[in-house]
């Protein structure tokens, strides 16, 4: 066999080609496997046709070449026959290939990808990311500045354009554009064919929002050990790498935060790019390759997978199944004198999220802050005041160290879906995490005895809906666990402190 | 001095649906009279094309031949469930013993002799059916869902786990303009190998022509079987490679 194919669709055909042997993939929600590949958000077309490639030469180690369709379009089995047709006879000389459709304006789509074995071989799972996977042009002067050259080989006649599918109808977006062409001019400044020099250019995620996912973003970066030089972040994120990841060069800009005020992001794309440009116009060199991690390629809650194995995806890693333990990260909170950890009784509550219906149910907080008090904690609540709790402290997040203070001082914290309550996970601080309409698989913490979830499973999670239920229209999550289960979760993973104190 | 002679007891095998078990009992027996005295362990095994609770049931009726289930042989004595799920969908009930008797005889042993049995009867056919002629739903899989599962490349045919609860996924890759392609290449193929079949000695004489000569002499065949079966025991089970050093003699 002398081509190696791969094709993102359920098998809807057979195809027997003297030369070429087509492999089906999917990308699927959970049961990953050889051939299912995990549904991350953050991951790009690109990417998944790096994958594919990368997967390709493991099922057929002496193929001489990969194809790789490309996973933007969703193409009909002629389609697919006419691409690999055009494969099978073209002579090719370059060490890639870019199939385009000459049917569609202008010649524009990019069909598949063709590589040389070796020289697929030589690149890294990321680099093909960059792919823009809808602009031919971008695409082509990309392969030619990594590999030293690229055949665009026509394919059609194409009954029209291909249609946009697998879940990326949303990618097409100059800011994407951009970034290949960016990635491009740092390679001709290097070198052509730049594939052996590849390293030299240091590798950039770029990740807007939120909190919680950036420090996932850390995470999947230890695991795969990913080759990311420097993160671009808004400035009020900016502690949260330096902390947990601080080999990792920080490149802040200026930036509203979603959910802090009435900022709530638009084009999330745009805001990537403006991220960019923003570093580059304080002197930032763009010679460099730009992940945009966000806007979320797919419908992120569409997959069962955590974030943090999505972006370790995104960023070159194979995917995962089951979900590993989260990385150490070497988090270390301040050392107090006293009182011990047994002694304490101060109980960190957030219960905000990112958006108003991801929050608990704000006529459930009253009962929640007095139960907890009943059985002897010491409830703090990070962020604004309880109106239904008056007596209850409330400090303001103003920034990592002062939260690291805070849960050096704490028993334990109960929090929602937010950056709070996994960074705290990540520390080994006791932890409970409330979710509501984010379901728990997406960002549940470590599977250890100082970790729980708590989480009405409801066929309506996950929800789209920012401020109301669609159910009753009203303020709140029904998802949400009630105070009662709260405390009894609270209670099973740190002593009570009635008992510690030894009252009756 | 003489050396002592090595007596190595002889052993057959078969590959045969349940349908033809009668005719590997009758051929056991007849090999055991040939043979006289006390027969060997595993005298006479046959790999029964048929799913293994089957081949349970068959062991009951059947207690002087060996049989096998399909899950039964491969590298290690025993091949993986997925693995021979896969082949008994992949291939029909004629192809399977040309493919399966390199694996048989590699568990058996090189020594052992392997008979190809004639066609069963069409009443034997219609009291034991095949076990792998359907689906689990019960419709029947037609060649083109035999060829379509072939042409699915390795990657994606290891993906499924149970391809008799793939009705669905297989009705639909069989109307590929591929597999019906692939479908007249293998009848062509398949026209040679029973040409070929007809004419390989000395199994032929006893599946094919004994059978004709049976029609034509009744009795008739039970001798040639005789014949051969002795012929060949007293040659100690070497009577092909005999032949060829006396056919590259005369050709020297």
């Amino acid at each position: 066999m002398r081509i190696a194919a791969g094709v993102i669709t359920r098998p809807q055909a057979v195809f027997a080609l003297s030369e070429v042997e087509l492999v089906h993939f999917e990308i699927v929600p959970d049961r990953l496997g050889p051939t299912r590949l995990i549904d991350s958000g953050f991951a790009s077309p690109g990417r998944y046709a790096g994958e594919i490639g990368r997967r390709l030469l493991g099922f057929y180690p002496d193929a001489q070449s990969v194809l790789a369709l490309n996973p933007h379009y969703q193409l009909s089995a002629a389609q697919v026959l006419a691409v690999l047709l055009a494969a099978e006879r073209a002579e090719l000389g370059a060490p890639c290939a870019l199939l385009y459709n000459a049917a569609a304006a202008g010649g524009e789509q990019p069909l598949a990808y063709w590589f040389r074995a070796e020289a697929l071989r030589a690149c890294p799972a990321a680099h093909l990311a960059l792919l823009t996977a809808f602009s031919r042009r971008a695409d082509a002067d990309f392969l030619v500045a990594t590999f030293g050259g690229c055949d665009e080989l026509a394919v059609g006649p194409l009954d029209g354009a291909a249609q946009p599918g697998n879940g990326f109808a949303t990618v097409v977006h100059p800011a994407y554009a951009q970034m290949c062409e960016l990635a491009t001019a740092a390679l001709r400044s290097l070198a052509t064919p730049a594939l052996p020099r590849l390293a030299e250019i240091p590798r950039v995620a770029v990740l807007a929002f939120h909190a919680g996912d950036l420090l996932f973003l850390v995470q999947a970066i230890a695991l795969e050990q990913a080759a990311i030089d420097a993160v671009v972040v808004p400035r009020a994120y900016a502690d949260i790498i330096r902390v947990a990841a601080p080999q990792l060069a920080v490149i802040e800009v200026d930036h509203p935060i979603p959910g802090r005020g009435s900022y709530q992001p638009l084009d999330e794309a745009e805001t990537l790019r403006s991220f960019v440009a923003q570093a580059g116009d304080e002197g930032l060199s763009l010679r460099r390759y730009f992940h945009l991690l966000r806007p979320i390629f797919r419908p992120y809650h569409q997959t069962r997978a955590h974030l943090r194995e999505g972006l370790a995806f995104a960023l070159g890693g194979p995917g995962h199944q089951p979900p590993r333990r989260p990385p150490e990260l070497g988090l270390v909170l301040p050392k107090l004198a006293s009182p011990g950890p047994q002694q304490r009784t101060q109980v960190i509550v957030q219960l905000d999220g990112g958006w108003p219906i991801k929050g608990y149910p704000k006529e459930r907080r009253g009962e929640l802050l007095d139960l907890l008090a009943s059985y002897g904690f010491a409830p703090l609540l990070l962020g604004a005041a309880e109106p239904d709790a008056p007596g209850v402290p409330a400090v303001p997040y103003t920034d990592l160290a002062a939260y690291q203070q805070l849960l050096a001082e704490s028993a334990a914290v109960i929090g929602c879906d937010s950056f709070p309550a996994h960074f705290a996970a990540a520390c080994g601080v006791p932890t409970l995490t409330l979710f509501g309409p984010t379901p728990p698989h997406l960002a549940r913490g470590p599977e250890t005895r100082r970790y729980r979830a708590l989480h009405h499973p409801m066929p309506c999670v996950p929800c789209h809906r920012h401020a109301d239920c669609a159910i009753d229209q009203g303020g709140s999550c029904h998802a949400h666990a009630n105070p009662s289960e709260v405390v009894d979760a609270l209670r099973a993973l740190v002593p009570d402190p009635a008992k510690a104190s030894g009252e009756p | 001095m003489t050396a002592a002679t090595e007596i190595i007891p002889l052993r057959y095998c078969t590959i045969a649906r349940a349908a033809q078990l009668g005719l590997a009992a009758e051929t056991c027996a007849r090999l055991a009279r040939a043979c006289g005295g006390e027969l060997p362990d595993g005298f006479f095994t046959v790999l029964v094309l048929e799913h293994p609770a089957v081949v349970a049931r068959l062991r009951a009726q059947q207690p002087r031949l060996c049989l096998l289930a399909p899950d039964q042989i491969g590298q290690n004595g025993r091949i993986g469930n997925a693995t021979w799920l896969h082949l008994m969908f992949a291939h029909d009930e004629h192809e399977l013993p040309a493919l399966l008797k390199p694996a048989l005889r590699q568990r058996l042993g090189e020594r052992v002799i392997c008979i190809e049995l004639p066609e069963p009867s069409p009443e034997a056919v219609a009291q034991h059916p095949y076990s792998f002629q359907s689906f689990r739903d019960g419709s029947p899989i037609l060649p083109a869902h035999r060829t379509a599962f072939r042409l699915l490349a390795e990657p994606n045919r290891a993906q499924i786990a149970n391809p008799f609860l793939e009705s669905a996924l297989l009705n639909e890759l069989s109307r590929s303009p591929q597999v019906h392609a692939q479908g007249y290449a293998q009848a062509l193929s398949r026209i040679a190998e029973l040409e070929g079949k007809l004419h390989s000695f000395p199994y032929s004489l006893i599946g094919h022509t004994g059978w004709a000569m049976d029609r034509l002499l009744p009795g008739g065949k039970e001798r040639l079987l005789d014949a051969a079966h002795a012929a060949e025991r007293r040659y100690g089970g070497r009577l092909l490679e005999k032949l060829g050093r006396v056919r590259r003699l005369l050709a020297g």
